[in-house]
């Protein structure tokens, strides 16, 4: 009895739902499995494409500029992640205290958010210049002989790429963060103060656990985007200074160089390497965020 | 559209459509001017002062009132124009007929059969009428795959003021211009000013400024076997002064400043606009920069030279310019020739080198009068006989390779590492980056 009128509703599902899956594999799953087919060959574009199993990848590993770029690329992600994070939600908590001029403050903090990440990277380049760089400016005043080539030693240039990033992205955090904060009934404030939680205790035990789905948004958005970083390099360092990171050597591989072979490893290992953080913010963080919402 | 179905029966609409294409046929017709042969398609990079080109465009147009040029205009970055270049070639872009490119390129192009050879265009006496590095460099296996457009050649630019309040002759060593710039920073203590500014930022004129101090003291990157060669004594010997006694000093901090490992042509420029820097390597179309008292402080008290050399070798500048190439999968090669031969004629070349200051490829415009009148230095005698011509004509070739990019890419973090730092592991560094060159292996052909 049950059977046909299943069936029946199943076709017109498949009918509604196909359209996205064919589109979804021709958008993403062909052009993933592409490169990655491209990444098992030795290709320069000269006619001269070879199967050659993983030897492209072999080659990654023995590559000084390729575990260069590793190592940078993971110290950004390490580094500018949980800074934006901390930072963004110093400034969701500020935002959402200010009662006054919130909306103009919240389209302020937007500014930075907006600008093209091409245009931040032309103007942190100006402000760490060792010419006449405004940041010598303020440390140095008119003694030009003191000025420092900031972009020309690895730690401050990796810096300076990594505090770009602060700047640009964490206005993103606090925005998400803050739509957290605001989804927090005031209710639930209310009746700890009647039950005479202190002020920590409320952010402890109220807004924390309650804001921690926004919060884990962001760590995601956030560290998938990390991995991907290239603009900033690209303007301010053309990867000088231990600066390089794995899209930027990927850009120089496949689009300068016409080594498809080894252009496409390097976009495999970024997928892969993005692969496994979406994978166990999914199956941990996400079961987490699950739990939470139980709860709550 | 809602309005008309409704409105209208489905028959005059079919009517409206036949009508439709009549006029576009009709319309395309008369754009194509009824032979599609006439139409041209010319890339090139933005220019900084685009009316030349354009003049010369013109002057093209107005010789062949059937041909339409059309202008697709690249970017000014040369490795975006590469890239857009390189896309439009590999896909056979109808876009593109005609097309500049960078003299570093023929040898990859070549190979991947972007480019129609021209050894059936121009003879022995045509190829003579250019500078011969120019021309060797669009010669891939004794086939000719382009015509050089204009020449770039390292220069040095100096103070004149400076050096003369000094009784100081353009140096002829690297010595000498080490040692001119210590007596004249030594006797301004207190002045903003530096010795010498040149490009060490990691990008390709690093390979050009590093190449051309290489080639004064008689070192090449190409080894006897025609391969690049990167682990020699005279490359480590190069990079260590550029290390030691150029940038990272501490006994004459002033001979150069670490920004240069940050400069490219426009930052080390810049600073010798200031007034900054007793000495500047750069191309030669800086000299109407360097001259123009809108933009520089220093107008008319600045003079060029050829790049000094180090003892028992020879002056060295690294060969640049733009080369003239024809798209093989065009159609309309004859055309494009036709087009070619303009733009590499006498008087063109003559109209450009005067209103651009650019150093161009043919070699009888530095005995025309009215060049020489317009731009001194072009054929000024001095002590350097006409620097530029003597430049151009010794100068120096980077490595040819198919894999040119791959080369250049490894040798500039090498290079940059090098040099960054005043306690760089120069043997380790040349030797790991050997290794690397040897890897690019089959595409690497060597020999310019």
């Amino acid at each position: 009895m049950a059977r046909p009128g299943r069936r029946r509703r199943r076709a017109p599902a498949v009918a509604l739902v196909g359209p996205a899956v064919v589109v979804l594999a021709l958008l993403a799953v062909v052009p993933i499995a592409g490169a990655m087919w491209t990444s098992l060959h030795h290709d320069l574009g000269l006619g001269d494409r070879r199967f050659v199993g993983i030897d492209n990848y072999g080659a990654l590993a023995g590559d000084s500029a390729a575990r260069g770029a590793l190592v940078f690329t993971l110290i950004f992600v390490g580094v500018s992640v949980p800074l934006e994070l901390g930072l963004g939600f110093g400034m969701a908590l500020l935002m959402h205290r200010a009662l006054a001029a919130r909306g103009a403050l919240r389209a302020l903090l937007l500014v930075p958010w907006a600008i093209p990440t091409v245009v931040t990277s032309w103007m942190w380049l100006y402000i760490f210049d060792g010419d006449r760089g405004i940041l010598n400016y303020l440390i140095f005043g008119a003694n030009t002989q003191d000025y420092v080539t900031f972009l020309r030693h690895t730690w401050l240039a990796r810096g300076a790429v990594i505090v770009a990033d602060v700047w640009k992205t964490t206005p993103f955090v606090a925005l998400l963060i803050l739509a957290g904060l605001q989804s927090i009934p005031r209710e639930v404030y209310e009746a700890a103060r009647v039950d005479g939680a202190s002020r920590l205790r409320q952010f402890v035990s109220i807004t924390l656990p309650l804001v921690r789905p926004a919060v884990l948004v962001a760590l995601l958005f956030r560290t998938i985007d990390a991995f991907r970083v290239f603009d900033l390099v690209y303007v301010m360092t053309s990867g000088r200074a231990g600066t390089s990171v794995l899209q930027y050597l990927g850009y120089q591989r496949l689009i300068n160089e016409s080594d498809y072979g080894m252009g496409s490893a390097l976009a495999v290992v970024v997928f892969l390497l993005i692969g496994v953080v979406s994978v166990f913010y999914v199956r941990f963080v996400g079961a987490a965020l699950v739990r939470g919402e139980g709860r709550a | 559209m809602r309005l008309h179905r409704n409105a209208r029966p489905p028959r005059p609409r079919g009517a409206a459509v036949v009508v439709l294409f009549v006029v576009l046929g009709a319309i395309a017709a008369c754009g194509g001017g009824g032979d599609d042969g006439r139409e041209l398609h010319f890339l090139f990079w933005r220019q900084h002062q685009p009316e030349p080109l354009e003049r010369a465009i013109q002057a093209f147009e107005a010789a062949h009132p059937d041909v339409t040029v059309v202008r697709h205009i690249g970017s000014e970055n040369v490795s975006d124009y590469y890239r857009e270049l390189t896309t439009k070639l590999r896909n056979q872009d109808p876009d593109v007929d005609v097309f500049f490119m960078d003299v570093i390129w023929p040898a990859e192009f070549a190979a991947r059969g972007y480019l129609a050879p021209l050894d059936d265009r121009v003879g022995a006496a045509g190829r003579d009428a250019f500078f011969p590095a120019p021309i060797r460099a669009n010669t891939v296996d004794g086939t000719l795959y382009g015509l050089p457009f204009s020449i770039d050649v390292g220069l040095l630019y100096y103070r004149t003021d400076l050096l003369e309040a000094h009784g100081f002759q353009a140096p002829e060593t690297w010595d000498e211009l080490l040692a001119q710039a210590d007596a004249i920073l030594a006797a301004r203590p207190d002045a903003d000013l530096y010795g010498y500014a040149g490009q060490f930022d990691r990008y390709e004129g690093l390979i050009c400024n590093v190449l051309e101090l290489l080639a004064a003291r008689s070192g090449s990157l190409v080894g006897p076997d025609g391969r690049p060669q990167v682990d020699t004594p005279e490359v480590a010997a190069t990079l260590r002064w550029i290390r030691d006694e150029l940038i990272h000093n501490p006994a004459v901090p002033r001979r150069a400043s670490d920004y240069l490992l940050t400069a490219k042509e426009q930052e080390s420029r810049d600073m010798f606009l200031r007034g900054d820097a007793i000495f500047l390597r750069e191309w030669p179309e800086a000299w109407k920069i360097v001259n123009d008292s809108a933009r520089s402080a220093v107008a008319g008290r600045v003079a060029m030279a050829p790049l000094p050399a180090f003892p028992g070798g020879a002056p060295a500048g690294t060969l640049g310019g733009w080369q003239l190439g024809l798209a093989a999968h065009s159609p309309r090669q004859d055309l494009a020739w036709t087009f070619v031969e303009h733009l590499t004629s006498h008087d063109v070349q003559a109209r450009l080198a005067i209103e651009r200051a650019q150093a161009m490829a043919r070699l009888s415009i530095y005995d025309d009068a009215d060049v020489l009148d317009a731009m001194p230095h072009f054929g000024r005698p001095g002590p350097w006989g006409r620097p530029l011509e003597d430049a151009a004509m010794a100068a120096v070739p980077r490595p040819r390779s198919v894999r040119y990019n791959a080369l250049s890419e490894r040798l500039q973090r090498c290079f940059h590492e090098a040099i960054r730092l005043p306690d760089s592991d120069i043997p380790a560094l040349l030797r790991d980056c050997a290794a690397q060159v040897a890897e690019l292996g089959d595409g690497t052909t060597g020999a310019p």
